[in-house]
């Protein structure tokens, strides 16, 4: 509780936190703000916004509904990116335990692996993915989180192999704990921190890489997304440039806040370890 | 002539205090041994006195300095602390950290700052003490860094030293060397010392006054023999009574503080 | 002469230090008794807590022999070893670092139960009140975890959780020296007195020859790898050998009054 109000004294934090519980909320009420089909044609093509109020946003070429696009686009924004954060923390943070901790030709293999991944850059890798498996979310998911598990991975990792001589460590080898169990339940929980304190940086980069795939038509074509609202509206960018304007704001307001958010919970986390 | 007054100090973290209602005076020239356990206030009594509080810290009560007006950390007190790493830059050469002292605070030229670091650490009882000055910390001992840092403490000249546990990092031998080290400085140049220990033999052997503190409450002060050959308070008698060294009479158990510092042997 | 309980034959472990090879251990023998003590003294870098280290087998060491209970403990990897473990155990220098942080007391005194699968889930929590009592800490500090405790507190667990499993040996390294002074004494008679009621060994690493001779029946006196003087502890002090022990005893602070 302490942590959280800790969180919202920092201006960051307060802005951030408000911000992305909103997109959160409105991404989870979607199919109660804008019931229906958001791919479905609502309407007049290219009316602008506040021209009908049936349609605050306007509509688009083929005259579907911007505004319940924008909603539903959110979820799946939100959606995709926390799942991929989610799956590149897994990733990241099992790998740096487990080359940390055992040290050795498995760190090596590891860590070269991870520098690997590295020199690629990982929306390159993602697409390369995405390209041979086929546009499915679960694919995208799993492609965005294969280009971001390596820092995770190295800073997980490098707190490991500064906990792993602490005394505890040894003491848990005196009574006979097996390798993994130490690894995991002793050691990790204490290293999470700075690789948890990544998750901002990744979902906010997850949320780009996400919508860039979907301007390139490699999105989920079943779904709504920022980044195909985008594609869409350039095609009459000059007409109606509302129709990228609106969710490229979308797209700005949610990485700002998940950003904020990070360094708000950075700096308590920072201040918290200080006091602890 | 006092040269340390310090009244009525109360410091607090956080809304927890450390030290309450501390008052001593410290003569010129003297020693004053601060004894305490963790969480007696010892070292944040000599933080203050050194003006190391941390930002923040609410500080009541006054520390004066009635022949110095305001003391400048480094030229007129010396520091050392119990951790010697920690004041100790791992980057620079110890050479450029002693002389870099009296650089700043003498206005010497390092020529001669690095000439008089080099007199200093052959004082510290370093080997070859010119090929030492290029060398980095991590190059030395724990016993050795503290020597170290006290070269650093006194380049300048300091009037007065704060030791804050300098010895307790080390082991039994080398700490007795850095005892005798120490009374001897202290001698040569005529410093007033302020140390914190938690050792009461420590506090007899290098102290001339002592202060008691136990949970941030000094529990008396004076003259170190007088206090020790005829302690006021129960807790410095409970830790007089139960002191281990080579002379305690042994039963099969070990007397032990118990509450309001009765000491008793319990039964085997 | 009943064989030792512990016994090292020609122990070697050399470190590379600044390019350097040097020796921590330079060919170590030594014995150790059931339900007896040894004290194994020296200055810091002596190498007496390398040989802690080996005996625990947390360092491995480069050449040597470590017999325990008649085994040679080198010859065993991590699964054979596994077995062994409940019977030699270690109380560190440093209760501050010495406990997972997360973890609660509760936690503590019943993980090596349960690595052992000594004692059924349901009977954790009353072994855990049983081992805070044998070491007199109040059941109420179960739930807490080891910030919470005092430094004493915190050492008395530690022992507690090396004799959960009822050891034949229990490895002392500096178990007072992080300790204040008002409470070292307790933990000191705390250990002789678990000594008595369980014929437990120890193994006491230490610097202070005060400690040493408040505990300990016998003494090894270690310098640069290798023990120079051994004997029992009154023999020793009375009438000390080599330079290290003569420097060791002359630095024990002594009050001036």
């Amino acid at each position: 509780m302490s942590f959280a109000r800790r969180v919202m004294e920092t201006g960051e934090g307060r802005f951030g936190v408000v911000m992305l519980a909103l997109l959160v909320a409105v991404a989870l009420a979607a199919p109660w703000l804008a019931p229906g089909d958001p791919l479905a044609i609502a309407g007049e093509p290219l009316l602008r916004p506040l021209q009908d109020m049936a349609h605050p946003l306007g509509t688009d070429r083929l005259g579907r509904d911007v505004l319940s696009a924008l909603i539903h686009g959110a979820r799946t924004s939100l959606l995709v990116a926390v799942s991929a954060a989610v799956a590149a923390l897994g990733i990241g943070i099992t790998v740096g335990t487990v080359a940390g901790f055992l040290g050795g030709w498995v760190d090596e293999a590891l860590m070269r692996l991870a520098e690997a991944f590295q020199t690629v850059p990982a929306f390159l890798l993602t697409l390369a993915l995405i390209s041979v498996t086929g546009p499915r979310a679960e694919t995208i998911v799993l492609g965005i989180a294969i280009g971001a598990w390596m820092q995770p991975a190295r800073i997980t990792r490098a707190e490991i192999l500064s906990l792993r001589e602490r005394d505890f460590v040894a003491a848990a080898r005196v009574i006979g704990m097996r390798p993994l169990e130490i690894a995991f339940r002793e050691v990790l929980p204490n290293a999470l921190t700075p690789a948890v304190s990544l998750a901002a940086v990744v979902v906010a980069a997850a949320v780009l890489i996400e919508a860039a795939l979907s301007f390139l038509g490699f999105g989920d074509p079943n779904r709504v997304t920022w980044g195909s609202m985008i594609a869409e509206g350039r095609t009459v960018l000059r007409r109606a440039p509302y129709l990228s304007i609106i969710p490229g704001v979308g797209l700005v307001l949610t990485v700002l806040s998940v950003h904020l958010t990070g360094r708000g919970v950075a700096r308590a986390l920072r201040a918290w370890r200080v006091l602890a | 002539m006092t040269f340390l007054a310090v009244d009525g100090l109360g410091v607090a973290y956080r809304g927890v205090a450390a030290l309450a209602d501390v008052s001593l005076r410290l003569a010129a020239g003297r020693r004053l041994a601060v004894l305490g356990e963790s969480g007696s206030g010892k070292s944040t009594l000599a933080l203050a006195v050194c003006g190391l509080l941390r930002a923040g810290t609410a500080v009541f009560g006054s520390i004066a300095f009635p022949g110095l007006g305001a003391p400048v950390l480094g030229r007129d007190i010396g520091v050392v602390f119990q951790d010697p790493g920690g004041s100790l830059n791992p980057v620079l050469t110890i050479g450029e950290q002693i002389a870099e002292v009296a650089v700043v605070h003498r206005g010497r030229t390092w020529q001669a700052a690095r000439a008089e670091a080099a007199r200093l650490l052959d004082r510290m009882g370093i080997a070859d003490a010119t090929a030492a000055l290029r060398r980095h910390p991590h190059e030395f001992s724990g016993g050795q860094r503290q020597r170290i840092a006290l070269a650093a403490a006194l380049a300048a000249d300091p009037l007065m030293l704060v030791a804050d546990e300098p010895t307790s990092a080390l082991d039994t031998v080398v700490q007795h060397q850095m005892v005798e080290l120490l009374d001897g400085l202290v001698r040569e140049r005529g410093l007033t010392l302020l140390f914190v220990t938690h050792d009461i033999a420590l506090a007899s052997q290098l102290g001339e006054e002592v202060a008691v503190l136990f949970g941030g409450r000094l529990m008396e002060a004076g003259p170190v023999r007088a206090v020790l050959r005829a302690p006021a308070h129960a807790y410095t008698r409970a830790l007089l009574a139960s002191r281990l060294d080579l002379d305690t009479a042994l039963g099969r158990r070990l007397p032990e503080i118990g509450a309001d510092f009765v000491v008793s042997v319990p039964d085997a | 002469m009943p064989e030792a309980l512990l016994e090292v034959v020609g122990l070697t472990k050399h470190f590379a230090r600044t390019g350097r090879r040097v020796a921590a251990l330079d060919g170590v023998d030594l014995q150790v008794a059931a339900g007896r003590t040894l004290a194994l003294a020296g200055a810091s870098g002596s190498g007496k807590s390398t040989l802690a280290r080996c005996v625990m087998r947390l360092t491995e060491p480069d050449g040597g022999t470590i017999r325990f209970e008649g085994r040679d403990l080198l010859a065993l990897g991590g699964g054979a070893l596994r077995p062994l473990r409940p019977r030699f155990q270690m109380v560190f220098q440093d209760p501050s670092t010495a406990f997972n942080p997360r973890a609660t007391i509760g936690r503590v005194l019943s993980d090596p139960l349960r690595v052992h699968g000594l004692a059924p889930r349901g009977e954790w929590r009353a072994r855990a009140l049983a081992l805070l009592d044998m070491v007199r800490l109040p059941a109420a500090l179960i739930d807490r975890r080891s910030h919470e405790l005092s430094g004493g507190q915190r050492q008395r667990v530690a022992i507690a959780r090396a004799l959960a499993t009822e050891p034949r040996l229990v490895v002392l390294d500096e178990p007072v020296s992080a300790l204040d002074v008002s409470v070292r004494n307790a933990v000191l008679n705390l250990l002789m007195e678990l000594q008595e009621r369980t014929g437990v060994a120890y193994l006491l690493i230490s610097h202070d020859l005060a400690v040493v001779r408040a505990v300990a029946g016998d003494v090894a006196v270690m310098e640069a790898g290798r023990i120079v003087e051994r004997g029992a502890v009154a023999e020793v002090f009375a009438r000390p050998q080599a330079a290290a022990t003569r420097a060791l005893l002359a630095a024990v602070p002594r009050l001036v009054v």
